[in-house]
């Protein structure tokens, strides 16, 4: 389901408004993930602090958020331009891919609740689609 | 059976007392079509689906919102008793309606994110955990019956 202009168009205008808070957004989504989905704490064996506002979850939401922004400029070639965090999940993490569609689904709920007016049905299915786009780079080199 | 804590129970209720079925109903059916647009497979009579407007402002989605959001009501007021509440919509989806059970899940968290647009950070991590639950429960009850 690749990602029209139109799609594009309405990632990076919405992505124009929420960046100043992107690193809030990146610590939240995580945060949900973490409490609504525990098996998902699996890959965090070493944090002592799952809660929302966890230093840990704070710096690793931060990172993750920031690669997803980084991607918005990248939309052209996701594949290419995410190659080298594909390896690394590939071979370093192994963060089994399922996990990428759930933390997809928490960096929109996480969306909808601080952006009500501005994350329309149209910018749902825009992200959505982006989100599933970059879930799919980042599995690219899996096998 | 499903094992549902007293904080749950809570939860539930008070969520459910504070949602309008009359908007949020129309807005989930809509949104289900619009951000998965081959589930308006289902709905070929139902006139011009054919943007987000035309769907948004489309009444026979409105209705049908209406509908199939009342529907929940029978899992908040029979929590402990979700599969058989729900067994006979479980056939008509499968021999019936034919929806491939897959939709659930997609308009589960079209819910899940309508709700989290109307309630704003009062939708904390917990109460869409128990949310969450409650719908994963109701799908698997709807799905029950297949086959």
């Amino acid at each position: 389901m690749s990602l029209t202009a139109k799609d594009k168009a309405f990632v990076k205008a919405f992505w124009g408004k929420i960046s100043g808070q992107a690193d809030a957004i990146g610590q939240e989504a995580l945060g949900r993930m973490l409490i609504v989905y525990p098996q998902t704490k699996i890959y965090f064996s070493g944090w002592t602090d799952f809660s929302l506002d966890s230093p840990q979850v704070k710096k690793h939401g931060k990172t993750v958020m920031s690669a997803i922004t980084d991607a918005v400029g990248k939309m052209d070639d996701l594949i290419g331009g995410m190659s080298s965090l594909s390896d690394l999940h590939a071979t370093k993490f192994r963060i089994d891919p399922v996990n990428f569609k759930i933390l997809s689904h928490n960096i929109l709920v996480t969306l909808a609740v601080h952006f009500p007016t501005d994350f329309t049905a149209e910018v749902h299915v825009a992200v959505d689609k982006f989100l599933a786009a970059v879930s799919a780079a980042l599995a690219d080199k899996y096998r | 059976m499903v094992e549902w804590s007293d904080s749950e129970r809570k939860t539930v209720a008070s969520v459910w007392g504070k949602i309008n079925v009359g908007e949020i109903g129309p807005q989930t059916l809509a949104r289900v079509l619009i951000v998965y647009p081959w589930t308006q497979r289902y709905f070929g009579t139902f006139g011009d689906l054919s943007n987000a407007a035309a769907i948004q402002g489309n009444p026979k989605v409105s209705a049908h919102g209406k509908t199939v959001l009342n529907a929940l009501d029978k899992a908040v007021k029979n929590m402990d008793n979700i599969k058989a509440t729900y067994a006979q919509l479980s056939q008509l989806h499968c021999e019936k309606l034919n929806v491939d059970p897959g939709n659930f899940k997609l308009l589960a968290n079209c819910l899940t994110i309508i709700m989290a647009t109307a309630f704003g950070p009062a939708f904390t991590p917990e109460v869409q955990a128990t949310w969450q639950k409650l719908l994963s429960v109701v799908v698997s009850a709807l799905t029950s019956q297949y086959f």
